[in-house]
């Protein structure tokens, strides 16, 4: 595959991330939910997602002199 | 590599076909069945417990990474470890990977080293081709190389176990790295594997083991499984609850051999053992993600099964051997790894023995109750969690190749899961049966080169 199809599937992939991201905030805080298995999945993946960018951003902060 | 995507197709469209009928064929009549889903609640509870406190907790390694490195570059503690290195490749016939893993160390940054081989019972040209290269390189190559220093021995009792002690015998190091002999080792890995023990209180460090041959579908199933591994190994740095140094890629400071004696002749899996006592010695043990190894993994399915059958025998043997390590009050042993982190490893044991039914009982569950929340919810979980892996890791250079195999990870697992399961059912069968697991021996490919491993990895400049 060409480098640039490659990006353009790698920013996809971000993309669903951003929206599952926000799906899970709506799915989580939605009042109406009555399936457990929603809201721990919910609950599961915000918080590692949130996890994970956050430790990202600390990363590249303390890198930035490299970068 | 037609084979291959076949079966990703034929998997992709598995994977939409079992969603979509999930959907569309809903049974007569609307069933409950407590009991069933009391069982799926509990299972996947625990399961999303320990993956929530791995996947939180592993991104936190690299920041703890990036912060000591900023204060080190600040108070210009950037010096590297000096001291002599001695690099063990116990071989049993590897007639085919040896010299690969040689001249990948001669390459190495860190010039303050020994290579010691030792052949192991071979019964190929192990021992002659290592000869024959040593006699090549020590007259022409050695002065260009800042006289590394390339040593061969012999040792006659089968056992990776009785070689590593040979080595370790005549090695002059103050550090020993252990490596596999059908390893391609990149030149910084040695300097980075060293670098961990200009801290005095680190005894031993585990280094960050990548499959190099992913070109059949099997490599790719172990790539990823070693991708998971070796992230959670961040999680299981920062608790201090390392418990496995595999022996593809781990050093050792010298002292801890006097201290705790060498590695057992006895136990299947020697590196688990050692890394064992030493956990139960209350020694700090690190994870080196930046010393990256590449290994040849199994290349057809029996393989893998063997392997596996020897990793959980072993495993169980191990724990059998320190049960006080479990629950332990003692003030030297980690709380985390006695408490937590050993006792989810019996779980997971437990878990496999239904995890390759509990896919099916889910999808039966669902089909039956028109309740699919569970079972979307597994896919999600798991192809999110592949995909947070891929797009976290700095590592990674291919990430659309590997992103598009998200939405088809848990059909990959349920694959390792499959092999798993067998290795476990003939671990407790030969464990009963007091049958003895030999060390296996497969048939080497030498299917990857120094160009192809790299593509897929990404090395920073100054790691």
């Amino acid at each position: 595959m060409k480098p640039n199809i490659l990006k353009i599937i790698e920013s996809l992939f971000a993309l669903i991330m951003a929206v599952l991201l926000l799906t899970l905030f709506y799915l989580f805080f939605y009042p109406n939910i009555n399936s457990l298995a929603y809201r721990w999945v919910a609950a599961f993946l915000s918080v590692i997602i949130l996890s994970n960018l956050g430790a990202r951003f600390l990363v590249n902060y303390f890198n930035r002199d490299k970068l | 590599m037609f084979k291959k995507l076949s079966v990703y197709f034929f998997l992709y469209i598995l994977t939409i076909g079992i969603i979509f009928s999930v959907f569309v064929l809903t049974p007569n009549e609307n069933y409950n069945f407590p009991l069933m889903r009391f069982v799926i609640v509990s299972f996947a509870t625990v399961l999303l417990i320990k993956y929530s406190i791995y996947m939180f907790i592993s991104p936190w390694f690299d920041v703890y990474v990036a912060w000591s490195g900023r204060r080190r570059r600040k108070m210009n503690l950037i010096e590297d470890f000096k001291g002599k290195v001695s690099v063990l490749l116990p071989a049993r016939n590897e007639e085919l990977g040896v010299i690969t893993t040689i001249r990948g160390l001669l390459e190495s940054s860190y010039k303050n080293l020994e290579i010691i081989v030792i052949d192991n019972a071979s019964t190929d040209n192990t021992y002659k081709n290592v000869q024959k290269f040593i006699e090549t390189y020590n007259k022409t190559l050695k002065k260009n190389k800042k006289n590394i220093e390339i040593i061969c021995l012999q040792e006659e009792t089968p056992g990776k176990g009785h070689a590593l002690n040979k080595g370790i015998s005549v090695a002059k190091g103050e550090i020993i790295v252990s490596i596999d002999a059908d390893c391609y080792v990149p030149p910084n890995t040695i300097r980075n594997f060293a670098n961990h023990f200009k801290d005095p209180r680190v005894m031993a460090a585990v280094g960050n083991v990548k499959i190099g041959n992913t070109q059949t579908l099997i490599g790719v199933v172990q790539y990823l499984e070693f991708l998971f591994s070796f992230y959670f190994k961040k999680c299981d740095s920062i608790l201090g609850s390392i418990y496995i140094i595999g022996g593809a890629a781990g050093a050792f400071r010298r002292e801890i051999f006097d201290k705790i004696g060498g590695y057992s002749a006895t136990n299947i899996t020697e590196d688990i053992d050692l890394t064992f006592r030493i956990q139960y010695a209350g020694m700090k043990i690190v994870y080196a993600e930046n010393a990256v190894v590449f290994t040849e993994g199994a290349t057809t399915i029996n393989d893998l099964m063997k392997q596996r059958l020897r990793w959980k025998r072993g495993r169980l043997e191990t724990f059998l051997d320190y049960p006080q390590m479990f629950f332990s009050g003692h003030q030297i042993h980690r709380k985390v790894l006695s408490w937590l982190i050993l006792p989810l490893a019996i779980f997971g044991d437990m878990q496999l023995f239904m995890e390759l039914f509990f896919i099916i009982f889910v999808y039966i569950y669902s089909y039956l109750t028109r309740d699919y929340s569970s079972f979307i919810s597994g896919i999600i979980v798991v192809t999110s969690m592949f995909m947070i892996q891929i797009l976290f890791d700095h590592r990674v250079k291919k990430r659309a190749n590997l992103l598009l195999l998200a939405p088809i990870g848990w059909l990959l697992f349920y694959i390792s899961t499959f092999v798993e399961f067998n290795a476990l059912i003939k671990t407790f069968w030969s464990y009963l049966k007091k049958e003895k697991i030999e060390w296996q021996v497969w048939k080497r490919e030498g299917v990857f080169s120094k160009e192809k491993v790299e593509e897929n990895i990404y090395f920073p400049k100054d790691d």
